[in-house]
């Protein structure tokens, strides 16, 4: 992990071997977000490529791992805002996925039920706000910028993410 | 009185002013079931983090391997080995660029053909066929290169080059299309299947990776026409 910190420009070999090591985890992410294997695959895919064209941007004494996983995920968010623009309108038109289609039951089958399962419930805005924060850690105004809107909108989708997942998953122990 | 949503914002130390965490940090010493709430909701946010270890796709990793690696060489080959592929390029956008006009013409003459008054659906029918005949005329693309690429062993490798910036030049004007389109799912695809025609032109590939790279296309061109296919025969049904 320590050969991962890096004060210089990184080589190819350090992409691959970050690609080897963190793959797995940007995937994971991207899948959560997107809740599509194809488009977890394009993101991780588009933010690679990305990275490399950046490599000289990446500043030195931080971890290239890290810096990878915060491009991926920028890429599977504007994966999302261009194949589903109308997802981060104002909160009101805010819609619930079709919670079963074929691709989000690979994607259930990849991330595992529970979790998977829970995350149907929540619209593709609450979904976002609640993997930024809740996995990922993001500050709510990091989130805010990166899916352009206000903090206050971020809250409220957080809310409800947490609101309907606390339920369901309440729900799910209930029926064990 | 602090409501489950301070209490959430508490738990993740970020959207409330110092002075009202200080507020609620006073209220969970004083109040044992405030402090209950507040441990209850830490304890089902925490199982919310545990899930499966998921590993990605092996055909996925490999794929992203490859695309790194063939980024690269492009870059590198940029200024000399490709040069021959760039300068064509100009010409090439030129024809990309009458393409798309041709295209663009063809979706608007397309929208002008069909006869109003026959039926309700008038106003989706031009468009669903405008959108085919670009469909259709990628199809046929893709079936053409497909076909060239099996033969492709046969060729001289003069005639190889040739034939692939052939291939090239006219994946880009689809390209092209499918972005000014808005397809930003299909442009993706077809950058890709450039990249994969760049390692086969590429003078320095040895026979096994240029075997490699034509049967990786072989494989994608085949998927690709199944989705078209597909795609085709759902909007033929929702007609």
């Amino acid at each position: 992990m320590a050969a991962l910190l890096k004060t210089s420009v990184p080589t190819l070999d350090e992409f691959h071997s970050a690609l080897q090591q963190y793959g797995d985890r940007w995937y994971a992410v991207c899948l959560k977000i997107t809740r599509n294997p194809a488009y977890a695959e394009d993101a991780v895919q588009d933010g690679l490529m990305t990275a490399w064209s950046k490599r000289q941007q990446f500043q030195g004494g931080s971890r290239l791992d890290t810096w990878i996983h915060r491009i991926v995920v920028n890429a599977a968010l504007q994966l999302i805002r261009k194949n589903r623009p109308q997802v981060w309108q104002p909160l009101e038109d805010d819609f619930v996925v079709d919670p079963k289609t074929p691709v989000d039951a690979r994607a259930e089958q990849e991330m595992g039920m529970e979790l998977a399962a829970a995350l149907t419930q929540l619209s593709e805005f609450e979904r976002v706000c609640f993997v930024l924060k809740h996995i990922e850690q993001w500050r709510l105004s990091e989130i805010a910028e990166a899916l352009e809107t206000a903090v206050s909108s971020i809250k409220q989708g957080l809310f409800r993410a947490v609101r309907k997942l606390r339920k369901s998953m309440a729900e799910w122990r209930s029926e064990q | 009185m602090i409501n489950d949503e301070e209490l959430l914002l508490y738990y993740y130390r970020d959207g409330l002013s110092e002075k009202r965490m200080a507020e609620i940090k006073m209220a969970l010493e004083r109040d044992p079931k405030l402090a209950d709430r507040l441990l209850t909701l830490s304890h089902q946010l925490d199982q919310l983090e545990v899930s499966a270890e998921l590993k990605a796709p092996a055909h996925a990793m490999h794929r992203w391997h490859t695309s790194l690696d063939r980024l690269v060489s492009m870059e590198q080959d940029k200024p000399s080995r490709f040069a021959w592929l760039m300068q064509p390029f100009q010409f090439g956008a030129a024809l990309a660029s009458a393409a798309v006009l041709v295209l663009t013409l063809g979706v608007l003459i397309g929208l002008n053909l069909p006869d109003k008054q026959t039926t309700p659906d008038a106003v989706t029918t031009p468009f669903v066929s405008s959108t085919n005949s670009f469909v259709s005329g990628l199809r046929v693309f893709l079936q053409e290169t497909e076909m060239q690429l099996a033969s492709l062993n046969d060729e001289n490798p003069t005639q190889r080059q040739a034939l692939i910036t052939e291939i090239i030049s006219r994946n880009r004007m689809y390209q092209m299309a499918a972005e000014n389109s808005s397809d930003p799912g299909l442009a993706r695809v077809l950058r890709a299947f450039e990249l994969v025609l760049m390692s086969i032109a590429n003078e320095q590939s040895s026979a096994s990776e240029i075997e490699a790279a034509r049967m990786q296309l072989a494989f994608e061109l085949t998927v690709m026409q199944t989705k078209l296919a597909r795609a085709t025969s759902k909007q033929v049904e929702q007609l």
